[in-house]
């Protein structure tokens, strides 16, 4: 069986030499031996690879080649070089490699495949995917077949048409993405390597089928991000009308985050989310697209008849519920600890509430929010925490620029338009710029977490913490606190430090103000207060910061009754 | 890289809001500390101190108001002599903004721009401050695939800042007479492209001057080697990342200078260490621990950089440029598979006689922490200890001193 790591290998050969072939693909183990550093998706998929498979490994990216140091000395393998450019020089310095490859793969599998034979395996690739390119607007069933047959790759897409249409870029997608997708009511063209796009190009077929073969690689429809060349992403804009676009890259992976500026550029609305293959499950992904979804999706179900509309945010560190009347009056907060069962905690919450308000489970319309909020089965709607922000914050107060959520385990800043969320960013997952991070300031100066604040706002002395990662705080915070700095002093350095993360998400989203600062840390006076030294302006802080979210998911169950 | 610099950092940032003056008492501090270190390099007329003073005078150009060209470590920069372009290293620029603790403001940019923080602070840095309009004077930005494919984006992106078209030399990753053809080949066409678009014919004689410079440099540099590996000359740390942005970017008259001095300065007495290291990859070039324990003066010393002997046995013929130009690029040992670098680190390991290897995985380089563990157990074959030491060259926030510290003190203490 040969094994391939990347779209850019010549299939022809595999075709025409008749061995058979498959792609290399992630799961959930991680090859240790490489380097934390080196794509996510490369750590991972390598590990699919099997002692007796002969490889051919084109060296798309450094990942890649340094995967190959260790795989060569498992497999029998055979590595190729693909440029980064394409002219008439190194076409022909290619077409050369490809000579040579081809040559060893006859003599290694022991097959005496005359060139005509290859010439005429090519130019069926060739007519194939223009087929596969007709058949990827028309027909994508068919679509599906050709693709299949190309590459011996799974398909990774959609068969169905949707009016709603997702266009999917950057590095490999899974198709668990897909479903997640298209289980939100889109359907998906995906356009990354592991879909048909990366299989078609612009060429004619040439006298030389080597030449022609580089040329197939090296001309594609969207070259990958490795290439010199620019990527043609606004044709594939133009001809696919997608309703919104997800650029997908993997952790590590260099090359795809310039599509950014292209996509801003033709103004389609669009995602960027990073995923880390090595560590399995894509919470974030899902609610950064969830979210971009729901903003062009209108919440428009037909008028129920309920008299209240309760929004439960699962957040991480703790649950809240807030409940509100047909007139969008609030009637009540409430929060409790999530602890390890979040639908039980907001069961509870909501039992709770209805006592007190005394109303029943069949006059409640239930929204939820949050990241538990796909195991609040009993809700009904399920909506991300992103655009609750936005309604909640937007009910509050008028033409808000700017919304920085500052929770326990994560930060997020939106940035609003006439009340919509035009941009937003979510910290990684780190403790950087969160909750978590005073956490551990507070326990290493034995300070209670609420007086953080108050204690900082009694410094005198300007220190610096320099990192934002906390594992590196901590030994920062350690030294400074055994070179005798006071506390407080201590404590605003680290509400700096925060402040400088999120003042960075800010400028990425390109932030306006008036600025609402919510989230349980809104209410820590030390870290507002180093937030508008460093951004010049005043932060609003809502009386109940850690409800915004809720209070979003109730009024969209209330907007959903008219 | 000393407090002088974050301390001047500071107050260029003061200014941050005014572009215009922030970027102008920048290009003033930086003018008189060249003019410093020409002056020191001119009395004390040794190798550390001329090395210094061209590493400088890379960024200086950036700001001077003369034509430049943009180029990442790796771009054969001979061939904007004939240009008479000065080169100036994105890395460089980058390492200076550490330097100053001003890192944050470039990436910051490129963060807003959609940049990860997960892709190296070099390319992030040097694009970030394109992206801050604080290089004005580009006139051509050319890189190379070489040592990692990060930068073929990345310059892209920077020409585009500057209204260029990016100009990329493909490097294979073999050494053979067809990737010698195809580099060759690339770089001519290179050459007659810059000459329609700057409106400029190439200028041989400054070309194959910059070869015979470069020729005496190298020449001199193997010559010395046998001895240098015996009796190696005392630099700090940062002089070791100095060195290498020098030899790379700017092999020029000064450099020159710099060898010739270094010859004399072999025939004095040589400091002793009490143990010796041979670093690989970068080191961070912001005011750190690392320089403290591997400082000039300590009794721990880098004694070879990696990157500092790449070229060690490029050599140079002149009468033909273009072929010993492509073959400078593809006889680098990091170009290819990890058995060749092993080999290269090896060799300087055993020919310096380091007690140990220093590997400084530079946070989101794949092509050199991706090799680590081969690196490893090469050195473990060979019982050299080897400390592969995680961190960032850049970006000052997201390193830990007291990690550093632990580490490095644990592996000191480890070889006794
Ligand atoms: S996702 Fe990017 S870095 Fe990873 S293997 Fe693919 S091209 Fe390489
Ligand atoms: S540190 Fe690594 S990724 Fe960054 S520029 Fe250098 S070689 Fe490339």
């Amino acid at each position: 069986m040969i094994v391939y790591n990347c779209p850019l290998v010549p299939f022809e050969f595999f075709h025409a030499l008749k061995v058979p072939f498959r792609r290399i693909r992630p799961n959930s183990i991680e090859f240790q031996k490489l380097h934390p550093n080196v794509c996510s998706f490369c750590r991972s998929a390598v590990c699919s690879v099997e002692p007796n498979d002969v490889l051919v490994w084109v060296d798309s990216c450094d990942s890649m080649r340094r995967a190959y140091d260790f795989l060569k000395k498992t497999n029998r393998s055979f590595y190729l070089h693909v440029p980064v450019k394409n002219d008439k020089v190194v076409l022909r310095a290619f077409a050369d490699e490809l000579r040579k490859l081809w040559e060893k793969l006859k003599e290694t599998f022991n097959r005496e495949v005359p060139v005509s034979e290859l010439e005429e395996t090519h130019s069926w690739f060739l007519e194939s995917s223009k087929n596969l390119e007709k058949a990827l607007f028309e027909d994508p069933y068919k679509a599906k077949e050709l693709f299949e047959s190309l590459s011996n790759q799974e398909w990774i897409g959609s068969t169905k048409k949707d009016t709603l249409k997702v266009l999917l870029v950057g590095s490999w997608v899974s198709e668990e993405l897909v479903k997640f997708i298209e289980d939100s009511g889109a359907c998906v063209l995906n356009a990354t390597c592991s879909g048909p796009y990366a299989l078609l190009s612009d060429i004619q077929m040439k006298s030389n089928v080597f030449e022609s073969i580089a040329s197939r690689i090296l001309s594609k429809k969207l070259v990958c991000g490795r290439f010199s060349s620019d990527r043609k992403l606004s044709e594939l804009v133009k001809s696919f009308e997608p309703s919104a676009v997800v650029l997908h890259t993997a952790k590590f992976c260099d090359f795809y985050h310039f599509d950014g500026q292209i996509l801003e550029k033709l103004k389609v609305p669009f995602v960027s989310v990073e995923e880390n293959f090595s560590s399995g499950g894509f919470e974030q992904t899902k609610t950064r697209i969830g979210a971009l979804l729901e903003s062009l999706k209108r919440f428009s179900k037909p008028a129920l008849n309920f008299s209240y509309f309760i929004g439960i945010d699962s957040g991480s560190t703790s649950t809240k519920l807030v409940a509100i009347d047909r007139s969008g009056n609030i009637l009540l907060q409430e929060i409790l600890k999530t602890g390890a069962d979040p639908k039980e905690s907001a069961k509870r919450l909501l039992m709770k509430s209805s006592q007190e308000l005394k109303i029943s489970h069949e006059d409640v319309f239930v929204v939820a929010t949050g990241y538990g909020r796909d195991a609040i089965d009993f809700a009904q709607e399920r909506v991300t925490e992103i655009t609750c922000h936005a309604i909640g914050v937007s009910y509050l107060y008028e033409n808000v620029g700017t919304i920085i959520d500052i929770g326990g385990q994560d930060s997020k800043v939106i940035r609003l338009e006439d009340g919509k969320v035009v941009d937003f960013v979510m910290n990684d997952k780190c403790a950087a710029g969160t909750g978590r991070f005073l956490e551990i300031v507070a326990s290493i100066l034995e300070t209670p977490i609420e007086a953080l604040g108050e204690e900082s706002l009694k410094s005198k002395q300007e220190l610096n913490i320099s990192s934002v990662c906390a594992v590196f705080a901590e030994s920062e915070i350690i030294s400074l606190r055994s070179k005798g700095y006071h506390k407080q002093d201590i404590i605003r350095a680290a509400h700096e430090a925060i402040a400088r993360r999120i003042y960075a998400m800010y400028q990425r989203v390109k932030g306006r103000p008036p600025i609402v600062l919510t989230g349980g840390v809104a209410l820590n006076k030390g870290l507002k207060w180093a937030l508008e030294k460093l951004m010049g302006v005043e932060l609003i802080v809502p009386k109940n910061p850690i409800t915004t979210g809720a209070l979003g998911a109730a009024l969209i169950g209330l907007q959903q009754k008219t | 890289m000393s407090k002088k610099s974050v301390a001047y950092g500071k107050f260029v940032r003061y200014f941050w809001k005014r572009p215009k003056l922030a970027k102008e008492i920048l290009k003033l501090g930086i003018k008189l500390e060249l003019a410093r270190r020409r002056v020191v390099a001119n009395i004390k007329n040794d190798f550390a101190s001329w090395v210094d003073s061209v590493a400088l005078s890379i960024v200086s150009s950036a700001f001077e108001g003369g034509k430049i060209a943009l180029v990442n470590l790796f771009f054969p920069v001979e061939i904007m002599a004939g240009f008479n372009l000065k080169c100036v290293s994105a890395e460089g620029l980058a390492g200076m903004l550490a330097a100053m603790h001003l890192e944050d403001l470039a990436l910051n940019r490129a963060e807003a721009m959609g940049i990860s923080k997960n892709t190296c602070s070099f390319h992030r840095a040097g694009l970030g401050l394109n992206l801050l309009k604080m290089v004005s004077n580009a006139k051509v930005v050319a890189a190379t695939n070489a040592l990692c494919d990060g930068n073929v984006p990345i310059f892209k992106t920077i020409a585009q800042i500057h209204g260029l078209d990016p100009l990329i030399v493909d490097v294979p990753r073999t050494f053979d007479q067809s990737s010698v053809h195809s580099v060759s080949q690339q770089l001519e066409g290179i050459v007659h492209e810059l000459e329609n678009e700057l409106n400029q014919s190439f200028n041989y004689s400054k070309f194959e001057e910059q070869l015979k410079i470069e020729s005496e440099i190298f020449g001199t540099l193997r010559e010395l080697y046998p001895k240098l590996c015996e009796n190696p000359v005392g630099l700090h740390l940062y002089q070791h990342v100095n060195l290498l942005y020098a030899l790379h970017v700017r092999p020029d008259v000064h450099m020159l200078k710099a060898v010739r001095a270094l010859r004399k300065q072999l025939d004095s007495n040589a400091p002793t260490f009490k143990k010796r290291f041979l670093w690989m990859h970068l080191s961070p070039y912001y005011d750190n621990v690392l320089n403290d324990i591997f400082s000039k003066d300590s009794q721990y010393s880098v004694v070879a950089s990696e990157l500092s002997w790449d070229w060690l046995n490029w050599k140079i013929d002149v009468a033909h440029p273009f072929k010993c130009l492509a073959e400078k690029i593809l006889s680098n040992p990091l170009l290819g598979d990890v058995e060749t670098r092993a080999k290269f680190a090896l060799r300087l390991a055993f020919d310096f006689k380091v007690d140990g290897v220093i590997h400084f995985n530079h946070f989101g380089c794949k092509q050199s922490s991706g090799s680590v563990e081969i690196l490893k157990n090469a050195f473990d074959e060979v019982r050299i200890p080897f400390l592969s030491l995680d961190g960032d060259c850049v970006d000052h926030t997201s390193a830990s001193f007291e990690q550093y510290k632990t580490r490095i003190q644990a592996f000191l203490e480890m070889i006794g």
